[in-house]
């Protein structure tokens, strides 16, 4: 009886990583989609009404960046430089672990040169980001409709195994 | 130190705010160079300061605090709180305004569109003026100035104009209960920031960051008011000066100048003088802030 429920779990255990790294690759998109209407808001506010940056930040109602944008307003308010509030919240952010090391960079870079310029080349590098999110977006679709069917059918599989060896 | 004023300082770095607030002294312009020595004005006296704190007179040979370029880039983008764009328009106008209504005046190199300034950029020259405010500095001034029939106060830099101006437009609305607008072009007077004056106007209506022409139609249009006062007229805005006296509207502004000789010789005053706006002249002392020094009436003058 406790084996059967062992395996049970084992099993259960197996198809559980499965869908947790479906999950990973959803929340990814959903990030990088979090900031992308993120940057649609920015250009948005800075056309109309010219909000600072860290009243830019505190726009932000989605919960799934509210770690990061909260966190690089706190470094602001700190006294720290953008480019140290920005590289802080990224590394310590939980949302942003999901990002690959490149995202990563590209998006720190990007984030660091925002309000040092005037309203059009702001505006051009909302757009430029816009577009790279999409990028982004669409490689994290992708690898999505790729992966998660592997991951799946392989985290039964594995599961599946384990108990057929164990039995 | 004033807290917004101890920010400002705060955006050079934390080492130069220590060393002014161990210098302790009522600093009324800093004027930062790209690698030259930091020159603060007290009292309109020129000094250097050291990392300790130490004030001196200019002496290029002693230790002084400097900034690089790349320093002074940084304060520029701290102090516009990362938000160059919204500054814009006072960036191309050659200065921004930060809380506490402080003015830092810009200086680099100017990218043009059009023979337009369309952005300013490689800051090399800040000048930080601390925005004061004294109640009640404008007591002269009424005691001594027939004001009912417009006036034109001129003064060299750092005379208190701006000074003198807020406490005017202070004492005619909340003291005096006359009705007037202040055409704060560079929201220098009420030193606005996020739409709230830093200093005491009384019951005036602001139009802040309007172009005089536009604003002071616009104000006596809409809001009727008995005075108009502004900052710094140029031969620009002999048209809108105008405007004031057909529609009955009397103007208490400043202009940039010390004597009455050179406002005599200098034509857009002479221009601003025969609109006949102006019942009479003052001239603020150099030395004393806000201080009425010479008043002439401009019908002795008859300037034609």
């Amino acid at each position: 009886m406790i084996k059967n429920i062992g395996l049970i779990l084992i099993f259960i255990t197996s198809v559980m990583t499965g869908f947790s790294l479906t999950g990973r690759m959803s929340d990814k998109i959903k990030i990088l989609t979090a900031l992308k209407s993120l940057m649609h808001e920015f250009k948005r506010e800075i056309t109309y009404q010219a909000l600072t940056l860290s009243e830019l930040f505190s726009l932000n109602n989605d919960k799934y960046i509210a770690s990061l944008a909260d966190s690089i307003v706190k470094y602001l308010e700190e006294g720290m430089t953008l480019e140290e509030s920005v590289k802080l919240s990224f590394e310590e952010a939980d949302c942003t672990k999901l990002l690959s090391s490149d995202e990563k960079e590209n998006l720190i870079s990007i984030f660091s040169a925002l309000g040092k310029s005037d309203f059009d080349s702001q505006v051009l590098l909302i757009e430029n980001t816009i577009e790279k999110l999409n990028i982004y977006i669409e490689n994290a679709v992708d690898s999505k409709n790729k992966k998660s069917k592997v991951y799946l059918t392989a985290s039964i599989y594995v599961g599946l195994a384990v108990v057929i060896i164990l039995l | 130190m004033d807290k917004t004023l101890e920010a400002v300082f705060r955006c050079f770095g934390s080492d130069f705010y220590n060393s002014l607030n161990k210098a302790d002294k009522n600093i009324s312009e800093v004027r930062i160079r790209n690698e030259k020595p930091v020159v603060l004005y007290i009292d309109n006296q020129p000094f250097f300061i050291d990392s300790s704190g130490r004030i001196f007179s200019p002496d290029f040979s002693l230790d002084s605090i400097k900034f690089t370029f790349s320093e002074i880039k940084n304060a520029f983008c701290k102090l516009c709180e990362y938000s160059v764009y919204k500054h814009q328009n006072d960036i191309n106008n050659g200065f921004i305004t930060v809380r506490g209504g402080h003015r830092i005046g810009i200086c680099g190199t100017g990218v043009l569109s059009d023979s337009e300034i369309k952005s300013v950029v490689d800051i090399t020259s800040m000048n930080i003026r601390a925005a004061r405010e004294y109640i009640g500095c404008s007591e002269d001034f009424f005691k001594n100035v027939d004001y009912e029939n417009g006036v034109l106060i001129c003064g060299v830099p750092s005379s208190g104009k701006t000074t003198l101006l807020r406490d005017i437009s202070r004492t005619l609305t909340a003291e005096k209960l006359f009705k007037a607008a202040v055409i704060d072009e560079r929201c220098e007077i009420s030193s606005s920031f996020n739409g709230r004056s830093n200093f005491d106007l009384g019951l005036c209506d602001i139009y802040c960051g309007y172009p005089k022409d536009k604003s002071v139609f616009q104000a006596i249009r809409t809001m009727s008011p008995d005075f108009i006062i502004c900052d710094e007229l140029t031969g620009n805005d002999i048209e809108s000066v105008s405007q004031t006296l057909n529609y009955g509207v009397r103007l208490i502004a400043t202009v940039h100048c010390d004597s009455l000789n050179n406002a005599l010789k200098n034509p857009s005053i002479t221009k601003l003088i025969k609109t006949k706006a102006f019942r009479k002249i003052i001239f603020l002392d150099s030395k004393s802030p806000c201080r009425v020094n010479d008043i002439y009436d401009l019908e002795d003058i008859g300037l034609d």
